[in-house]
């Protein structure tokens, strides 16, 4: 058999995960002849969709080409240094996931262990105070990463933008590439006798063939899962809801940095600001509550005036058990679909075209591609899934059934091992293809109250008296760092405030 | 101040005592306030292996992390400088290449550098892959210089190791240690003595009748793990399918006017010979299999391919490949052969001591002496060291079974042998498209599979359609340049014989009055 070169990608799906991919498919592989054309499914974005990423996501806009504050202009975007978890615990503070790290090295000794030490002998001050990013972003303050504030590692930052604005943004760039695009209501796949895809059938009947299809038409999976028939393998049983009520709520007046994640006895509220709203997500389960009682709640929490238009939709986390098979790689949702905590989904075809990109295939014989690129993705998605049941399993909400059952629960032996390591040292076990590196790890973990028993004892070296100032020290640094920076509001107004007029 | 953990190394060959400086050094078991009492026992009835002469790059960073000159510690161990490792006669009889410490040519536009040389070569337009980085070309001058500092230039585009001689390393090490507050005992284990409900070891019983207590006990007792196995019985998982050498000779030769800055591994009908040249003399050996082969026709063969005159008679070894199921089980952590048996083809003996002693560091105990040892950090480190172990076996066995040698039984069966899937896939990845993936843990980085599968005939068939963005006249200018770059700047660099004298030799004369103190 000779080896035929892939000259066409078909995009068959809708809305941010079609778009990017037709954006980053043109970037990589447009000036060695690549053809991309997109059949446009109706977008199921309406207007006041909020869209939540994660850090990498600026240096993927970069690397098409985006301008950064012009995006954010025309998608009332915010930044975001993080996440306030509230009220995980019963009589605890919330806490906070920055994108950033903890704490600065003392003679040399990386801090955690410092920090355990500390707290073990009773020291009252969280991990994250000794975060610059949480602490700028819990003052509503807003910074750039810069050489100057490394000392405390990695600081980064995410967005908060408006999906519709977005993916209107995106399709012009990628026309603006020269993409062609067809537009359908549904499609079917026709098949060739390997099973492989040949076409995409239009509702006229009409056909758009290719030598690769990408499935982006989110959970539904049109092509991997309904014309391939790959199976779904569900998660359901680590997640607590199975329906996401979506709804804006006014404005914030000064806004925040940050999204909010809180728990409610049954469920999970989510606030995602963006320049002239809030998002509202409320997640929750119909077993134990109604679609209206979700909204009542969702207005009662929020404590926004929130749009009469309110949409409620049923969710499903899970993978597929391989995202690439024969000539079909799906992309975000339809290939996993996260529960929204983290705010990884978004992140997941980010992952996804850039595995994908790094292992285009040759030609038609994609095997060995396929199978590479699904070990690579199907850890990847492992991975977040295993982050985003740690917020469940270690939740402190007592006496509350739901609560109580998701502590009780086994998780992914991946996970326990995880956690059982960190209890006894400390320390995070990191695995190939995580997402979240070992600062969210440490966020995500003595945030929900763990602290180890142990600690790498080299540190005893150091004597307190030497050790203690240190802290002081750091706090001392991040107050006046923080005193210094701009507000979270001034900082859009100068460079990123979306054009009202 | 809570009293100190005590801690227990049994052996000192290289690994007991790279074992017991490290420690040392951070935990400092000389100071008052320590967390560690540490002592060594060693008995000098037991000879140590000592063979593993070549080293990786990452010895350096074990050496700077203690604190040691440079210049002194290869003064001390009769050291030179490796640039990487000469294959010859592998893959093919004729075949010669070098796996360097160090990159290909470079990463253009985010797509890395051989996807542009194959496709250069379809355009007839390449040369050899060697021609391309800089640590192959002044390792096949003979030259030797420090890498830069600056990242811009071609000359920070390598690494580099020595060689030196392993007991003259201990010795060296011995001498740190006892300095820090390391005490040595010399003794035989006689009796071991498990706590009846644990199974941990509570103590060792020397032949002069001193009972020796502790809370952790680091085998370093070679293959045997008298500790491990003969007590605690942790099991052996056996590799010899795929790595069937279990036998070597080893002998000194006496140096010749050469004085590469690499090691050599050649090829043979049953195994492969190292050479790894010493400031003093030239360290050989006959690594093979006794099933194909027979004792006498190996040290036949080593003896008929020295470069000088043999310095004693060859020396026996016996092992077998594969590792210790558990490398920490119960209160006993295993480091150096204790722990796993990897032949030395690529010079990771002593980076798998010297990743087992880091590992130990980041995790050591933090319990109270007598108290039980947290049982997840055996498994951490266990997890970490079995990733290592793997990532090795892996990359040696592509040594053998990428092969298209027809002259002996030994060549037909590797070439035949079914792999581990993870490095059949690993070949069939590179094969394609030239693709390595580049690994958060464990050995080796993607130029080192990139020197290897090229160097045994494993050629990709195609390449990454990134690197087709840039068009051909680029590429072939821009490789053409790389070429040009390293050439002139190799042509630059000293000989590693002056390097070397100027920076580190120990002339005969002194060597003569050091042996004789």
């Amino acid at each position: 058999m000779s080896a035929h070169k892939i000259d066409k990608v078909v995009i068959c799906g809708r809305d941010a995960a079609a778009w990017l991919a037709a954006n980053a498919l043109l970037r990589a592989f447009g000036r060695s002849g690549l053809t991309v054309e997109v059949v446009e499914l109706p977008s199921l974005l309406r207007s006041h969709d909020v869209l939540s990423s994660l850090p990498p996501l600026e240096a993927f806009h970069r690397l098409l080409g985006l301008d950064e504050y012009a995006l954010m202009k025309a998608t009332a975007a915010t930044f975001s240094l993080g996440q306030s978890f509230v009220n995980f615990a019963r009589s605890a503070a919330p806490f906070f996931h920055g994108y950033g790290g903890h704490g600065a090295p003392i003679a040399g000794q990386p801090f955690m262990p410092f920090w355990i030490k500390a707290r073990q002998a009773g020291m009252n001050v969280a991990l994250e105070d000794f975060s610059l990013t949480a602490a700028a972003a819990k003052q509503g303050r807003f910074f750039l990463p810069t050489e100057a504030y490394s000392v405390f590692g990695r600081t980064d930052y995410a967005y908060h933008l408006k999906a519709r604005p977005y993916v209107q943004l995106l399709k012009t760039h990628a026309l603006r590439r020269g993409v062609t695009v067809h537009s359908a209501r549904f499609v079917t796949a026709r098949l060739d006798d390997a099973g492989a895809i040949r076409a995409v059938v239009l509702p006229d009947g009409s056909e758009v063939a290719g030598d690769l299809f990408i499935d982006a038409s989110d959970a539904e999976s049109t092509l991997l899962g309904d014309a391939l028939g790959v199976p779904f393998d569900s998660w359901q049983a680590w997640f607590p809801g199975n329906r996401v009520l979506t709804v804006a709520g006014e404005r914030l007046r000064s806004l925040p940095p940050y999204g909010q994640v809180r728990a409610l006895s049954n469920s999970v509220l989510h606030l995602a600001p963006v320049q002239d709203q809030t998002g509202v997500q409320h997640v929750f389960n119909d077993a134990t509550s109604t679609d209206q009682e979700a909204l009542e709640a969702a207005a009662l929490i929020s404590n926004l005036r929130l749009a009469p238009d309110a949409v409620v939709s049923p969710l499903s986390v899970g993978r597929r058990t391989s995202s690439w098979v024969k000539n079909c790689i799906a992309l975000g949702e339809a290939a996993c679909v996260l529960d929204p905590i983290d705010n990884a989904s978004l992140h997941t075809v980010q992952l996804g075209l850039a595995h994908l990109i790094n292992l285009f295939p040759l030609d038609r014989h994609v095997e060995t591609e396929a199978y590479e690129y699904n070990t690579q993705m199907g850890n990847a998605f492992d991975r977040i899934r295993d982050y985003q049941i740690g917020h469940y399993k270690l939740n402190r909400i007592e006496n509350q059934p739901m609560w109580d059952s998701l502590r009780d629960m086994a998780v992914p032996e991946t996970l326990a091992y995880k956690i059982d390591l960190f209890k006894a040292r400390g320390t995070v076990a990191i695995y190939e293809e995580e997402t979240f590196e070992t600062d969210d790890w440490l966020a995500l973990f003595t945030g929900h109250g763990l602290i180890p028993r142990g600690y790498d004892p080299a540190i005893d070296l150091v004597p307190t008296e030497q050790a203690v100032p240190q802290f002081q020290r750091m706090l001392g640094y991040i107050k006046a760092q923080v005193q210094d920076m701009n507000s979270h509001d001034a900082f859009l107004e100068m460079h990123a405030s979306k054009d009202f007029a | 101040m809570a009293s100190p953990l005590k801690v227990v190394i049994l052996g000192g060959g290289t690994s007991g005592w790279m074992c017991a400086a490290a420690l040392s050094a951070i935990l400092k078991p000389g100071m008052p306030s320590s967390v560690l009492d540490l002592r060594l026992i060693e008995s000098a009835d037991i000879g140590t292996v000592g063979v593993g002469e070549a080293t990786l790059p990452h010895i350096k960073e074990f050496n700077d992390f203690l604190g040691i000159n440079e210049a002194e510690f290869m003064r001390k161990t009769k050291a030179t400088f490796k640039l990487g490792i000469e294959f010859r006669d592998w893959g093919q009889v004729g075949n010669s290449y070098i796996h360097p410490f160090g990159t290909f040519g470079q990463t253009l536009a985010g797509v890395e550098f051989q996807h542009y040389w194959t496709r250069a070569q379809a355009l007839g337009e390449a040369a050899s892959i060697e021609d391309y980085s800089y640590a192959i070309q002044a390792a096949r001058g003979q030259k030797f210089d420090f890498p830069s500092e600056d990242k811009e230039s071609i000359k920070s585009t390598f690494s580099y190791a020595y060689h030196f001689d392993a007991g003259l390393y201990a010795a060296f090490l011995r001498e740190f240690a006892e300095a820090r507050g390391l005490k040595r005992t010399e003794g035989k284990v006689e009796t071991v003595v498990l706590k009846p409900d644990s199974g941990d070891i509570a103590s060792l019983t020397l032949a002069s009748g001193e009972v020796i207590e502790g809370d952790l006990f680091i085998d370093c007792s070679g293959f045997r793990g008298l500790l491990i196995e003969e007590h605690l019985h942790a099991g052996w998982e056996d590799w010899s399918r795929w790595l069937p050498c279990d036998r070597a000779l080893a002998v000194p030769s006496e140096r010749t006017g050469d004085f590469p800055s690499y090691t050599r591994s050649t090829a043979l009908s049953a195994g492969w010979q190292w050479r790894i040249p010493l400031q003093h003399r030239t360290g050989n050996g006959y690594v093979y299999s006794s099933a194909f082969i027979s004792d006498d026709d190996a040290q036949k063969a080593l003896l008929a391919n020295l470069d000088g005159a043999a310095l004693m008679d060859p020396k026996p070894l016996r092992f077998k490949a594969g590792r210790r199921k558990k490398s920490w089980y119960k209160n006993c952590l295993t480091i150096g052969l204790s722990s796993g048996f990897l032949e030395p083809l690529e010079s990771t003996s002593i980076y798998l001591v010297q990743i087992a002693v880091q590992t130990l560091i980041a995790l050591f105990p933090s319990s109270k002496p007598g108290e039980p040892i947290d049982d997840k950090l055996a498994d951490e480190f266990n997890r970490l060291i079995d990733i290592e172990y793997e990532r090795v076996r892996d990359f040696l066995i592509l040594h053998y079974h990428a092969n298209t040698r027809t002259d002996s039984a030994l060549w037909d069966y590797v070439r035949h042998m079914s792999v581990p899937d993870s490095l059949t896939h690993k070949i069939e990845q590179f094969k394609r498209r030239g693709y390595v993936k580049k690994y958060r843990d464990g050995l080796f980085s993607p130029p080192s599979w990139l020197a290897v599968f090229i160097g045994q005939g494993v050629v990709p068939q195609g390449y990454d359609r990134m690197a087709d963005a840039m068009d051909d006249a680029s590429v072939i200018e821009k490789l053409a340049d790389m070429r040009a770059r390293i050439r002139a700047n190799v042509d630059a660099m000293p000989d590693h014989a002056d390097f070397v004298r100027d920076y580190c030799f120990v002339p005969p004369a002194k060597v003569m009055a050091e042996v004789s103190k």
